[in-house]
């Protein structure tokens, strides 16, 4: 399994350009917003296309094929990718906090430093719950497919936010308890969704042929 | 013992089908596995490996069913490279050492050192053959029993393909090794095989000796009843020059009859007989 986290974290060296052009923009859209914070929370979601790259590649090279000759499992190569987006998710989170911090100390702004661990809650439970369905996709339809998946899943709820802001929908007033509940509660969903996740994963790719 | 024990192996897809195809792969020896594109040489391999899943029947690897510890025997090499393109040689070592428990870092690198392959270079910029060779490399050196490749030396040039080929005359040299290759060039069969199984539409047509093929079977041209008589005849060909019939016992009708003309028979032509010719027998 050791050797499938390496050849995935060696594979994605060569999209680490990308990845870094992409963390650039967000740390500048974060200090021209004026919010050190969204700027930094900006970064977490590129670990999502991480994620997804590491399918592309195998997809490209029919890795699959080869990876079932090797000694291990399949459940084991399926869990092997998981922990490669538990990796680079952490890898993320760090690299956002570390870009708040940088922004922050260069705009001189920590006004938002009392939303760090609410904001980073909820949106490290919304990443893994966006990562279990992105995984488990790639898993039953292969990337082609799931990428129109992927698109969906970021545009439709985009549409719905726009259009619920146009139409000056009274939104309903949220008590601040139950602000700090889903805070709390969103971790551990977004952990429950990744173990329900890998357990769909795993069955898919047992019957699946290479 | 039997590395390879396929026992009526059935499966199916919309438009072939694998069909109660047996054989075995006893320790010791090469054995070649021929048939025409899409006869299921590939899908027979990747039922031995476990990439597909079989309907009906039994795969044995080394007398038990797959498992990891199986996995670690085998050398695997397909047609196509399956790393990806990023990936150099160098990677390629630092993936497989913490993949396989025998991995042998220094047996790579003098594969790679002895067939002048860059270690430091990405997949892409090295050319088909140089690829097919990281690959044998990469199956040979994790120290396995069995060496499982399909079309393994396409692409190969001659010089290439005999190094590779003594390479794999001296893994057999281990009588606890064993070879199960598939491949379109015959001739690197008729060099090294023990054993030639021929598959045709998803069926075995025939799974003898090599040096049975080479001494028993043959092509005989004549129109003699006589001849044609004793001859134990099993395919019949039609060409511009009149019948050829595919028999095999060429040793005793040369024998019996000097005159006739009974020549012997290459792997490539047993296969045209099998295929283009009338069944006799």
């Amino acid at each position: 399994m050791k050797g499938l986290i390496l050849k995935d974290l060696i594979t994605l060296k060569s999209y680490g350009k990308s990845l870094l052009l992409i963390f650039a923009l967000f740390l500048f859209l974060g200090l021209s917003s004026g919010s050190p914070l969204s700027g930094a929370m900006m970064v977490m979601p590129i670990s999502i296309m991480a994620a997804y790259v590491t399918f592309s590649y195998d997809k490209l090279s029919n890795w699959d094929c080869y990876a079932c000759t090797m000694p291990m499992k399949r459940s084991e190569i399926v869990i092997a990718r998981y922990f490669v987006t538990i990796i680079l998710s952490l890898l993320f989170f760090a690299a956002s906090l570390l870009s708040y911090l940088f922004t922050a100390v260069i705009m001189q702004n920590f006004s938002e430093v009392y939303l760090l661990i609410p904001s980073y809650s909820v949106l490290f439970g919304l990443i893994m719950i966006l990562i279990s369905l992105i995984l488990v996709l790639n898993y039953k339809f292969g990337p082609d497919k799931a990428r129109i998946a992927l698109i969906l899943i970021f545009i439709l709820p985009s549409i719905f936010t726009a259009l619920i802001t146009q139409s000056n929908v009274p939104m309903p007033v949220i008590s601040e308890s139950t602000i700090m509940l889903f805070c709390t509660i969103m971790p551990i969903l977004g952990i429950a969704a990744l173990l329900l996740s890998y357990l769909m994963a795993a069955k898919i790719y047992q019957h699946k042929e290479f | 013992m039997n590395h390879i024990e396929v026992n009526h192996i059935n499966k199916k897809y919309e438009q072939f089908q694998l069909s109660n195809v047996s054989f075995t792969v006893p320790a010791g020896c090469i054995v070649g596995f021929i048939g025409e594109n899409g006869a299921g040489k590939t899908t027979t391999i990747k039922s031995i490996l476990n990439c597909i899943m079989i309907n009906q029947g039994e795969i044995k690897l080394f007398g038990k069913p797959i498992s990891n510890e199986i996995k670690e025997e085998i050398g695997v090499v397909f047609d196509q490279n399956f790393f990806y393109e990023g990936l150099s040689a160098k990677d390629i070592d630092l993936i497989l050492k913490n993949t396989y428990k025998h991995w042998d870092s220094q047996l790579f690198y003098q594969y790679c050192t002895d067939w002048e392959l860059p270690i430091n270079q990405a997949m892409k910029q090295l050319s088909k053959g140089m690829k097919m060779k990281v690959s044998i490399a990469a199956a040979l050196a994790h120290h396995p029993k069995l060496l499982i490749l399909d079309e393994a030396t396409s692409g190969l040039d001659p010089i290439s393909r005999n190094d590779i080929l003594d390479i794999f005359l001296d893994f057999i040299q281990d009588e606890d090794h064993s070879i199960f290759f598939s491949s379109h060039i015959t001739s690197d069969l008729e060099k090294i095989a023990d054993r030639i199984i021929f598959i045709h539409k998803g069926k075995i047509l025939f799974e003898k000796d090599k040096d049975e093929l080479k001494d028993n079977y043959g092509v005989l041209k004549t129109q003699n009843e006589e001849i044609l008589k004793d001859a134990h005849k099993l395919r019949l060909m039609r060409n511009t020059f009149g019948c050829e019939y595919l028999i095999d016992n060429r040793q005793e009708i040369h024998q019996a009859y000097p005159e006739a003309v009974c020549d012997p028979i290459s792997i490539d032509d047993l296969m045209v007989f099998y295929v283009k010719g009338d069944e006799l027998a």
